[in-house]
């Protein structure tokens, strides 16, 4: 007499053993998935808007006079788009230079040379630790700057944001 | 009759596998590592010591005023090179930046330096305090006299250690 039980639909194809590893894994994943949304270490991103002032300096041949509000800005080097130009003043470039006669030190006027002090706001993603435009670009204060706008670049560093949470 | 340990199947007691059994350990371990992570509050080597709390200072030298003005009391501080948190601010102030400057004669004086400011934080941070030594989060050694690129969620910029209280 032949004892073999016969099996029929997926029991052909799992034992017991089989489904209690698959049911288990799911079980793993869906831990695994409630886990990471409720968990605070998972960096949270909102969207919203950033206003920062960026110091181009120094810039040549009166290049800085090119930069109009309205003006679409990207990163040089990784296209990056950084915003749109809000507000924009033009001033002598300084240079730090040692006063040999009196000591100390000072910014000395470069007469043939200009520094643009341009703002500009920007669509963002924040998290608790970073502010982030056009897809890849942190901006912190005291971060270099390779800026391209229409006709004209410039270099220099981020010099100020404005913070939320300033009173 | 005589049971064997190991069938022609290769099955344990004709029961289970070698290879079920490796599924059943890695899944033990996954789901011991998924409890540690998620919750039991932290890693299990946190979670095992208890941190020690120390505060330092950082002498930021001569910046501009927004500079200043971008850092906060709360603000959360990382090193530049990894990441690793070292602190929270817990005071700053400022004042007008001062250096060494050369004169004509090749002396030096200590002396003002125009429309630039120096920075101090006070930061408290965790971590671990072991034979004189300070680590931030139990990694980031503490040392004055040291250089620390560090950066907050506004500003990144760098400082030497002054003092470690």
């Amino acid at each position: 007499m032949n004892s073999k039980k016969r099996t029929n639909g997926i029991f052909r194809f799992l034992n017991l053993f089989d489904i209690i590893v698959i049911l288990v894994v799911i079980a793993l994943v869906l831990v695994l998935y409630f886990a990471r949304s409720e968990n605070p270490a998972t960096p949270a991103v909102q969207s919203s808007t950033v206003i920062y002032t960026v110091a181009l300096t120094p810039m040549v041949n009166n290049s800085a006079e090119l930069i109009k509000v309205g003006d679409e800005l990207v990163d040089k080097l990784k296209k990056y788009d950084l915003g749109t130009v809000k507000d924009v003043s033009v001033e002598v470039a300084k240079k730090r230079a040692d006063d040999l006669v009196n000591g100390g030190a000072v910014y000395g006027e470069m007469q043939s040379q200009q520094s643009a002090i341009v703002t500009i706001e920007s669509a963002c993603t924040q998290t608790a630790t970073q502010i982030t435009v056009g897809g890849g670009f942190t901006v912190r204060v005291g971060e270099t700057v390779n800026v391209r706008g229409p006709g004209y670049n410039g270099i220099g560093y981020i010099i100020s944001i404005d913070r939320e949470d300033a009173q | 009759m005589k049971r064997r340990i190991i069938d022609e199947k290769g099955k344990f007691f004709g029961v289970i596998s070698a290879i079920d059994i490796l599924v059943v350990l890695v899944l033990l371990v996954l789901g011991a590592a998924v409890y540690v992570r998620f919750f039991s509050g932290g890693t299990a080597a946190t979670a095992a010591a208890k941190n020690d709390a120390f505060t330092y200072q950082i002498n930021i030298q001569e910046v501009r005023y927004t500079t200043f003005e971008s850092l906060k009391i709360g603000d959360d501080v990382y090193d530049s090179e990894n990441g690793t948190w070292i602190g929270k601010i817990s005071d700053i102030s400022c004042q007008p930046a001062m250096g060494e400057s050369p004169l004509a004669d090749g002396t030096f004086v200590y002396s003002p330096v125009e429309d630039r400011y120096d920075v101090f934080l006070t930061l408290s941070s965790e971590g671990m305090i072991s034979n004189g030594r300070y680590y931030a989060s139990r990694i980031y050694e503490v040392t004055t006299n040291s250089k620390v690129e560090f950066f907050t969620k506004y500003c990144t910029t760098s400082g030497y250690v002054w003092t470690i209280d």
